[in-house]
């Protein structure tokens, strides 16, 4: 009590009024310097932060130009694998593409068939095993080549040739066509191109000959000279294949062979190349 | 002598002197003033940083969305890729040795004869007949320039006769083996 009264007459406005600045002063520093500071703070610190994403989202987005030309590159490039890789509802359209082709290069297809689709691993492609054969001129490695440009999914598994004569070949093909599988037909951008005349190949017929057995006939007694004669400076040799004999002449065809001339002793043949001398009785 | 007997804190202050009071009530006054000025400046800041933040905001929900689009489009090219290498899987692997037939029929051997010839993948087999060893030989070297290998494998005569039939396998064929030709 007597320290109360003791403070009390101490106590005058003068120090009320010193104590009030200091109490004011410390409540504004309190109420609105410090709330306003650490807000600042944390809105510079959350600057910080959205700068540096800012700055991450600016380069990710920078790439887009890149990317989009990317895309026009991969698009371009799908569109044209589309337009030459067949998917499995163009099968009629690859197959009508090469009866096309044996006719742009005036050959006869014997035959062509395809197998049905096998689906491959993955399921996102498939192969059709075809089969043909096609007959016809020295122009086989062109149309060959061709066949392999207008197809290029085509793997070509055996490739036989066999000469036939008369400057003839046989071409057989075995092969698997690769196919994309697709959902609908519709989403098949396959096209067989125009076919165009290109600088040809073609196989110097000379290098080939018939198949030998049908040259060991000749040679082997099947086809025998039974007798020459010279009439009036004609000739004509007896020759007999399996049968009688009938006369024949320079000329004269006989089994694919042709007589290419008649001496006294022999009769020269010519086998699509090849030369044989028949003696009589030999 | 003049006694005064007025209390300490109620004599009159001679003019130099300042009462203590007055010292420390400046002093609360100017750091009240102080507080008042420093808590203006951090409010104008405040404001400053608040507009900023509102506009860093902005520009985010945008970039956001651009980054959105460009995450689109990379799974897109993805997708594409993924495309792609189907079909590069499909081109791949089409060449076959039967492009070099016309390399395998180049031969100027008058008493050599090919009957057919049988190409894979990557080798070749070729059936004919010879009146002359020499020329098989001859073109038996010729072969090899198409492959890795060209090797007899059969040759058989045929008896009375000069004909020798013969069969031939080149392996390791190369489908640009035309080209490689002298």
């Amino acid at each position: 009590m007597v320290q109360l009264s003791a403070i009390k007459e101490k106590l005058t406005w003068q120090l009320i009024v010193v104590v009030f600045l200091f109490v004011a002063a410390a409540g504004a520093f309190a109420a609105f310097f410090l709330p306003l500071r650490l807000e600042t703070r944390r809105l510079d610190g959350e600057l910080n932060q959205l700068s540096q994403a800012e700055q991450q989202l600016t380069r990710i987005v920078e790439q887009r130009s890149g990317l989009e030309s990317r895309l026009r590159e991969l698009q371009g490039s799908l569109a044209s694998h589309a337009r030459v890789v067949p998917s499995q509802y163009d099968l009629q359209k690859v197959l009508n593409g090469i009866r096309r082709l044996t006719d742009f290069y005036g050959l006869k297809l014997e035959s062509l068939s395809s197998e049905p689709l096998q689906v491959q691993e993955g399921g996102k492609v498939g192969l059709v095993p075809i089969s043909m054969e096609v007959e016809g001129g020295g122009i086989m490695p062109g149309f060959l080549a061709h066949l392999c440009e207008l197809l290029p999914s085509l793997g070509l598994a055996e490739a036989a040739l066999a000469y036939v004569g008369e400057g003839r070949f046989m071409l057989s093909l075995r092969g698997e066509l690769q196919v994309v599988l697709l959902d609908q037909a519709s989403a098949s951008g396959f096209e067989l191109p125009e076919l165009s005349s290109r600088q040809l190949v073609e196989l110097p017929v000379d290098a080939f000959g018939l198949p030998f057995q049908f040259i060991a006939q000749f040679l082997q007694g099947q086809v025998r000279v039974l007798g020459i004669v010279n009439s009036g400076g004609q000739k004509a040799a007896l020759i007999a294949q399996e049968g009688p004999g009938r006369w024949m002449r320079v000329g004269d065809r006989l089994e694919g062979a042709v007589i290419t001339d008649i001496n006294s002793g022999a009769v020269w043949l010519d086998l699509d190349g090849v030369q044989l001398q028949l003696t009589i009785g030999g | 002598m003049r006694i005064n007997l007025l209390p300490k804190e109620e004599r009159p202050l001679k003019q130099s002197q300042v009462r203590w009071e007055f010292l420390v009530g400046l002093l609360g006054f100017l750091a009240l003033a102080a507080v008042l000025v420093f808590s203006w400046v951090e409010n104008a800041r405040l404001q400053t940083l608040t507009a900023a933040h509102q506009d860093a905001l902005a520009r985010q929900t945008v970039l956001q969305a651009q980054v959105k689009n460009v995450n689109a489009l990379r799974q897109q090219i993805t997708d594409l890729e993924a495309e792609e290498q189907v079909y590069q899987g499909v081109l791949r692997g089409t060449a076959s040795a039967a492009m070099v037939l016309p390399a395998v029929s180049d031969h100027d051997l008058d008493l050599l004869w090919i009957e057919g010839v049988i190409c894979k993948e990557e080798s070749m087999q070729i059936a004919g007949y010879t009146r002359d060893v020499t020329s098989l030989s001859s073109y038996l070297n010729q072969l090899q320039r198409l492959g890795e290998d060209a090797e007899l494998t059969h040759i058989l005569p045929l008896d009375g006769t000069d004909f020798q039939v013969f069969a031939i396998e080149v392996t390791g064929v190369r489908s640009d083996g035309a080209a490689q030709r002298d």
